[in-house]
């Protein structure tokens, strides 16, 4: 697919910017280390919390560790700078589309950091015998849900980037982006919220950024539940997709009928 | 054309140059005393510059911040959603936990308010600003920093606000004393942030790499969120005597906490403080030193 | 490196001998125009000065790149070989360069900004980088390209806070801006944001904040860089003005229209070295005769000298 392209050269140009590869491990790096502390501090007068023991929470924890420069945040979708400078017209012209290409381009970068901050976590972690892993057939339904967290997370930033522009309101997701980490699971496993936050976190597009992910390679989702589980994201991410569509479509109406 | 312009000018005298007050005359304590005063003058001056310079943009303003409360109540939430489901983080109780958080984002925003341009030093050095700094009759650490008033952190500062508030409320703690001590640990806590961020964009001055030090300055402060004792003992002592970000939250919280074993580190707060802002300020000098090619 | 002898084209003078400690210190109290024998005494003195740079190197190949991630290698730059001038009190000296040719290097080493790597230089008496908040309060740099301007404020926020840096009293301030905004015409923009101001504009803005604090020296970068033909002509008024009043005036550009109108003296540098220093007429004489402009003489030179 012609897309792939867009990957590719973007995949490529992480490989230049070599210069703080070695901060950006030892942040990731850092980041474990407190996370390790954290829930082993927790877990040290309990053996199971919400019905998830310490093995597993390290697991989901270090897991989203590794995936987490695959799942951060895009931040390139800048539409401010090629409206401004006229380049969008090209962008409307070419016989690409947009949101797409932006799709395919931060998946290379994303990729990126999975490859070269990711893959170097992984190696350590798994050393240290507390990362568990899963079965080959979970290992599967984990990749698989991962590009759909990566999908998800794509398009939550593109539907809220090309809003804050058309709004011009200046205060977009990334101002509240805690808030979208939190019903992630990226701070704590779904399972720890009080009822009624966990019912507005299950009504909510983001736990299929990470949370469903996460929970299947750490074993938190039986292996019985996993089909449902990836189904259930499916839906997610194809509606976030869907979302997206509608937003760009307006927005191209508006660029076109505008004049750019 | 005009004469040889070899010999002795035949131009007009430049009128009369005020008294110089070089900091160089006089006494060490005259002079002490006086640049103390100049520069917290001039600082008022560049305070209100900066003011200006913000409210220039008033809506941006408070959209930016309200929006940054959510965003630091957001990663509070952390804390209160586990405390749903357990009782203590190793030792410490709830409120205990939410006012070692506060006092980690307060130390954490004043810093960032303050003296957040240092991350733009290696930027100032590609490009050439720093020169500019360094032809001014003003030391160019405080004209970077001066320079500069964040406009979007006081989110994070009112949620710290409201963290230390509502936690001590819950120990019973909200005494005058206490509330003395919380504004010297955080200015302390700032102190200690700011000297981390110091040393690390100082490496700009020493290498066209250095960037990776500033992202890591940014790192180094997610520690203190937490209980330091969360951490094994290596890690620990790392935090406390090398770069001892620990007194930035932790063990100033154990004077109100009022833990036996631990009150008499908290109360080295100010000066451990003092001694690391002394200590980053040297290596700045040095590493400014290299730059001009001092012992080339 | 030059393959012709520098000291054809030079007439550099011997230089002066170095202060003695005391008369530093004498020189620092001495406001120029109330003793004689400022009138006398130059104003900034080169001694053999040479500033070098080490250039790390890149490699080619990967093989190469890798080697030398683990072991740099460097390449010395000699930015400035030995150069030597003086400059008196109240002289205008054009500063000529092609780029890289070490112009901005010698600015900066003249305000304190660099350290000689060997060799000497005072600025009225001092080391500028030794002293450098003392030489601050003297001179003053303006750089065409970069403005001291703050962006969000009213221009006039500018001016009162870099009054406060140099600590000037309130009658000095006063007397200064006036004459300042008088000469350059910039009363109807003291409430204007900087950020909205037309470059000429910004341009003598710059040059009042350069001057506010009565330098007795100062070093022009570029100052006309990016101006049209009138705004070109009332900077160049502007400087003549502040010459007439006793300033020393060190003005590096590429516009040599500026250079020919406003100096009498230019020097010349060259990879590193001073090639010519002199009156303009003698820099004519060199290249056999008066041509039309100055920038038509220094081609010639350039072309004479089998340089660039």
């Amino acid at each position: 697919m012609k897309y792939l392209v867009y990957t590719r050269a973007e995949f490529l140009r992480g490989m230049r910017y070599r210069a703080n590869y070695w901060a950006t491990l030892a942040s990731s790096l850092i980041m474990t280390v407190i996370q390790w502390s954290l829930w082993t501090a927790v877990y040290r007068h309990t053996d199971s919390i919400a019905g998830i023991s310490l093995s597993g929470m390290l697991s989901y924890t270090f897991m989203g560790r590794v995936t987490a420069g695959f799942l951060a945040e895009p931040s390139n979708i800048r539409l401010a700078p090629r409206v401004r400078q006229g380049t969008i017209v090209h962008d409307l012209v070419k016989p690409a589309d947009l949101h797409y290409q932006l799709l395919f381009q931060n998946l290379g970068s994303a990729l990126f950091r999975l490859v070269s901050t990711g893959l170097p976590l992984l190696v350590v972690l798994s050393l240290t015998g507390t990362l568990i892993f899963p079965s080959a057939r979970t290992l599967g339904a984990f990749v698989l849900s991962l590009l759909m967290g990566y999908i998800t997370v794509f398009s939550t930033s593109f539907v809220s980037g090309v809003l804050t522009f058309y709004t011009k309101s200046g205060v977009g997701i990334d101002h509240l982006y805690t808030v979208v980490e939190l019903f992630a699971g990226m701070y704590v496993p779904l399972q720890f919220f009080p009822g009624w936050l966990r019912a507005i976190a299950e009504r909510l597009p983001f736990k299929a950024i990470y949370y469903i992910p996460m929970a299947i390679w750490s074993g938190m989702t039986a292996p019985g539940e996993v089909m449902s589980a990836i189904l259930s994201q499916a839906i997610w991410t194809a509606l976030m997709v869907i979302l997206c569509r509608i937003v760009w479509s307006g927005a191209v109406k508006h660029l076109t009928v505008q004049g750019g | 054309m005009v004469e040889n312009s070899h010999g002795p000018s035949k131009a007009k005298p430049v009128p009369e140059v005020p008294e110089l007050k070089d900091p160089e005359n006089g006494g060490f304590l005259s002079s002490l005393l006086g640049t103390i005063r100049r520069y917290s003058g001039l600082y008022f001056w560049y305070l209100r510059a900066n003011w200006l310079s913000i409210m220039a943009y008033p809506a941006e303003f408070v959209m930016t911040n309200l929006a940054g409360i959510i965003y630091s109540l957001g990663s509070v939430a952390l804390v209160w959603v586990l405390f749903t489901q357990i009782k203590a983080i190793g030792d410490w109780t709830y409120p205990q936990v939410l006012l070692i958080y506060g006092l980690s984002i307060f130390s954490r925003s004043l810093f960032h308010l303050f003296w957040v341009d240092l991350m733009n030093v290696s930027a100032m050095v590609r490009l050439g600003d720093i020169d500019r700094f360094l032809v001014r009759p003003l030391n160019p650490l405080f004209q970077v920093i001066a320079g500069y008033l964040d406009n979007d952190d006081y989110g994070e500062l009112i949620t710290a606000i409201i963290l230390v508030w509502t936690s001590l409320g819950m120990l019973g703690q909200r005494t005058a004393a206490n509330l003395l001590w919380v504004a010297i640990s955080v200015l302390s806590g700032m102190l200690i942030f700011a000297s981390v961020h110091i040393v690390a964009n100082a490496m700009s001055f020493l290498t066209v790499e250095s960037s990776g030090f500033t992202r890591l300055a940014w790192t180094v402060d997610e520690f203190t969120r937490y209980p330091a004792d969360i951490y094994g003992k290596g890690l620990r002592t790392l935090l406390t005597w090398v770069i001892p970000v620990a007194f930035a939250s932790f063990y100033p919280a154990q004077l109100i906490f009022r833990n036996s074993q631990l009150m008499r580190i908290a109360l080295v707060t100010p000066p451990i403080a003092a001694l690391t802002f002394a200590g980053a300020y040297l290596f700045w000098t040095k590493a400014l030193d290299r730059y001009q090619g001092v012992g080339n | 490196m030059s393959s012709t002898n520098p000291n054809v084209f030079a007439s550099v003078p011997a230089s002066e001998p170095q202060a003695s400690k005391t008369q530093a210190w004498d020189r620092r109290k001495m406001r120029p125009g109330t003793h004689e024998r400022s009138r006398e005494e130059p104003v900034i003195v080169a001694t053999d000065l040479s500033r070098e740079f080490k250039v790390r190197l890149d490699g080619e190949g990967f093989g190469e790149r890798v080697r030398r991630f683990f072991r740099p290698e460097y390449r010395t730059v000699r930015a400035l070989d030995s150069v030597s001038f003086s400059i008196w009190p109240g002289e205008a000296v054009g500063y000529i360069g092609l780029n890289g040719a070490g112009k901005s290097t010698t600015i900066k080493l003249l305000c304190g900004v660099l350290v000689p790597s060997s060799g000497k230089v005072t600025v009225l008496g001092l080391e500028p980088y030794k002293h450098r908040t003392a030489n601050a309060r003297r001179i003053g740099l303006m750089m065409g390209q970069r403005t001291q301007l703050l962006w969000d404020l009213p221009v006039k926020e500018s001016f009162r806070l870099l009054g406060k840096i140099y600590d000037l009293s309130p009658e000095t301030y006063k007397n200064n801006m006036e004459r300042l905004v008088e000469v350059l015409d910039i009363g109807s923009l003291m409430d204007t944001p900087a950020r909205m101001l037309s470059l000429g504009q910004k341009t003598r803005c710059d040059l009042a904040l350069t001057f506010l604090h009565d330098p007795q020296i100062v070093y022009l970068d570029e100052p006309t860089i990016g101006l049209d033909v009138l705004a070109r002509e009332r900077i160049r008024d502007f400087i003549r003005h502040e010459k007439e009043r006793g300033v020393t005036v060190f003005l590096a550009s590429h516009d040599l229209d500026d250079l020919e109108i406003v100096t009498e003296r230019i020097m010349l540098i060259h990879q590193g070295q001073i090639l010519f220093d002199g009156p303009q007429k003698d820099l004519q004489q060199i290249v056999g005769g008066p041509l039309r402009t100055l920038e038509d003489t220094v081609k010639q030179f350039y072309r004479e000298a089998h340089l660039g």
